[in-house]
């Protein structure tokens, strides 16, 4: 008896095992059998705000429209878990159907393996639903092919949020326009004991994009597509200027104590506690800004364009403004194809637009979005109105660079400043990681 | 040793081995096959492309990194001070709850606390003790020790050591537990006897309890070196390798280079190199702490 009691366990150890390794996870494409299409979705809606409610609703309608559909959602709100998803899932072979990818340039790579979907003939064939802003579509017509290789599924201005009353309390009128008046105004607000720009580098994109802004400002967004195509140098002496303008502002205090070992979320906690004066962020943080309980100097709050330098005046509204995408699998066929194409209009119509933006401050970049002005939060609205202005807009520098180590050389590089490092290592240090690919 | 004489005895002993060898197979074994082979391969990580062999050349680059040697840098510290503290505090503690000292048990409980946590709690957790404004500035500062504060995460010459002594904090408790084992197979008849000659409690730690100790406390060594050179979780949560790579380790360039840059090769040939100096080190300490005992 024990014996076979002994056998039985190992035999059924070994089941389990190969029950568990045998599966391969296989996806039906086509619902002939009875079962279920599976469309896929990863993208950085997750978490609990109103913006990834009304996605789940869209997701949910979508659903309950069609009972042969399954929708998995594996969207990551946390940027390293999101990375590590999309990874896995090229290299795999198992790219969801609705998915993003951070940059431009560096899309080539996927697009002449066929991994994103031209989009050109969708937004051709539907022309009510084709109502994008020109700039923001545009933005995914990547150098070298033709068609448009995403959905911008958000966008917006990302500007200077400030605190309107600890400014006055400085003895600062207005918000300052050009860079001097910027530097005059960091000196009065540090004069009351305030930390001038709520920066915590340790999340580096923080400095990324402080840098983005001085680089705008400073040579317009047309050079960050010239250092991508390798028509420019990081280390020509435009370049490094606007790295020192980093420089400048750590030097003279502009944030926090150690700000390099400070994250995001901290940083921002000081400021909606009125404990700073500034913060560089996009409208994906102006619920924060909002909300009293969180935010007790709510009604201080207001957005402002990053100033411009008195000597550059052509760049004063080369803006940096966020726009993310929605890709769509290239490898997509029949019913699961159309079936992909219809959530993805559903998550970025006209109503999804008004909704989105009404009750959670979330932009589509859409020109027929009707938003009731009585029920938008009045920051979006002057971050729209200011948004209009553009002159040029980009996201991030290393957005043109078809090098996806940028990301992170680019702004370790802007973070080593603020811990000793000249804005010519710095230049030079980027510069090497390009010089190293080729 | 034990004879299997018949061939069903053989069968069953196999089929208890089995599924272990199985997992250990698919899960160590295949993909370590698989990192070397990815390690002298270009590869830009999208399924269904083009593997084009490429020799020693990503580890050539690997070599020539600067990012990497100060990781290597880095490693090598956090495995001399973890080694250097890890036992020697652990054993000593092990001792003085082995002498069942009033409270023991709550001794035991509050110093293995740290390990039962996930490391990147740890790390949280001290991140936010250390961060440029965190409890412990606080502290120096309500002590009238102003002078004293630094943001210890993001200084060249604290960086490194905050984590290091993080490290330390976190894996004292497990190694003591390991101890405290070991220490009640060492008889008491020794000690008595050794009482009775006249031997001093010093005298006993260092003639009885740490001889009779060896095959444990290099196992300890030998397993602390392995952690050691494979923590990532503490770095990713309290630094991510910042500022500017300062505080990497080669696990965490090789989950940058693989995960974020799409380098592969690189990745693979980083992990190659730490399954080396693992290995390396292991066998060096074992032939050492072997040597010692003959």
């Amino acid at each position: 008896m024990k014996r076979f009691l002994s056998l039985f366990l190992a035999a059924a150890l070994c089941a389990g095992m190969t029950a568990c390794s045998g599966s391969t996870g296989s996806k039906s494409d086509g619902n002939s059998d009875g079962e279920k299409i599976e469309i896929r979705l990863l993208t950085r809606m997750a978490g609990t705000t109103k913006q990834v409610e009304i996605f789940k609703d869209i997701i949910k309608e979508f659903e309950s429209k069609h009972p042969d559909v399954n929708v998995i959602d594996e969207s990551q709100g946390d940027e390293s878990s999101f990375n590590n998803k999309l990874k896995t899932d090229l290299s795999s072979g198992t790219l969801p159907n609705i998915f993003r990818i951070q940059g431009v340039a560096n899309l080539s790579e996927y697009i002449d393996n066929g991994l994103i979907m031209d989009l050109d003939p969708v937004l051709k064939a539907d022309p009510e639903w084709n109502k994008f802003v020109p700039g923001a579509l545009s933005y995914y017509q990547v150098p070298n092919h033709n068609g448009t290789y995403a959905i911008p599924m958000e966008s917006g201005l990302i500007g200077i949020y400030y605190n309107e009353a600890l400014f006055k309390k400085a003895g600062i009128d207005s918000f300052p326009e050009t860079w001097s008046q910027f530097k005059t105004a960091i000196q009065k607000l540090k004069a009351i004991n305030v930390t001038p720009i709520a920066l915590g580098a340790k999340t580096t994109y923080m400095a990324g994009h402080l840098h983005d802004q001085i680089f705008y400002k400073w040579m317009g967004t047309g050079a960050a597509k010239k250092l991508g195509a390798r028509n420019m140098n990081w280390t020509d002496p435009d370049v490094v200027k606007s790295l020192s303008f980093v420089k400048e502002l750590n030097d003279m205090g502009a944030f926090p104590s150690g700000a390099a070992g400070i994250s995001d979320d901290i940083v921002l906690s000081q400021f909606q506690k009125g404990q700073a004066g500034m913060i560089i962020t996009g409208t994906w943080n102006i619920s924060n800004f909002t909300n009293k309980k969180d935010c007790p100097v709510a009604d201080d709050i207001k957005v402002a364009k990053f100033p411009y330098f008195d000597e550059k005046p052509q760049y004063k509204n080369e803006d940096m403004q966020v726009i993310s995408p929605y890709m769509v699998n290239g490898k997509l066929t029949g019913k699961e194809k159309d079936y992909t194409i219809e959530l993805l209009k559903m998550l970025t119509s006209k109503d999804a637009a008004k909704r989105f933006a009404e009750e959670a401050s979330f932009l589509i970049p859409r020109t027929d979005v009707d938003i009731d002005t009585q029920k938008v939060n009045p920051l979006l609205l002057d971050n729209i109105e200011l948004g209009k202005t553009s002159t040029g807009i980009a996201v991030d520098v290393f957005d043109f660079d078809p090098l996806a180590s940028m990301q992170d050389t680019t702004r370790n590089a802007i973070v080593s400043m603020l811990v000793g490092s000249s804005p010519e290592q710095a230049a030079q240090q980027i510069q090497s990681e390009i010089d190293k690919s080729k | 040793m034990i004879y299997l004489k018949s061939r069903k005895d053989k069968f069953k002993i196999f089929l208890f081995i089995l599924p272990a060898l199985v997992l250990y197979v698919l899960f160590q074994i295949v993909p370590m096959i698989g990192a070397f082979y990815f390690s002298v391969a270009d590869w830009k990580g999208i399924a269904g492309t083009s593997i084009k062999m490429v020799g020693l050349k990503n580890y050539i680059t690997v070599f020539k990194d600067p990012g990497f040697l100060i990781s290597l840098q880095n490693m090598g510290k956090m495995v001399f001070f973890s080694v250097l503290f890890h036992t020697p505090i652990a054993l000593l503690l092990a001792v003085a709850i082995n002498t069942k000292c009033r409270g023991y048990r709550f001794f035991k409980a509050v110093y293995f606390v740290p390990t039962v946590f996930p490391l990147t709690a740890v790390g949280l957790l001290w991140y936010f003790i250390f961060m440029p404004n965190g409890s412990f500035n606080a502290l120096l500062t309500n002590l009238g020790l102003a002078n004293l504060v630094t943001p210890w995460l993001i200084n060249t010459s604290t960086a490194m050591n905050t984590i290091i002594f993080v490290n330390i904090w976190a894996g004292i408790g497990y190694y003591m537990v390991i101890l405290i084992a070991g220490l009640t197979t060492i008889p008491d008849d020794i000690y008595e006897a050794a009482q009775i000659d006249g031997v001093t409690t010093v005298q006993k730690f260092f003639l009885i309890t740490v001889p009779m100790l060896k095959p444990i406390i290099s196992l300890c060594i030998v397993m602390d070196i392995i952690g050691t050179v494979k923590v990532f979780d503490l770095i990713f949560v309290m630094t991510e390798g910042g500022p500017n790579g300062l505080t990497n380790l080669p696990t965490t360039l090789m989950y940058y280079e693989a995960f974020r840059y799409d380098h592969y090769g690189i990745g693979s040939a980083i992990g190659i190199i730490i399954f080396l100096i693992a290995l390396v080190l292991t066998v060096g300490s074992e032939y050492l702490t072997s040597r010692t005992e003959n």
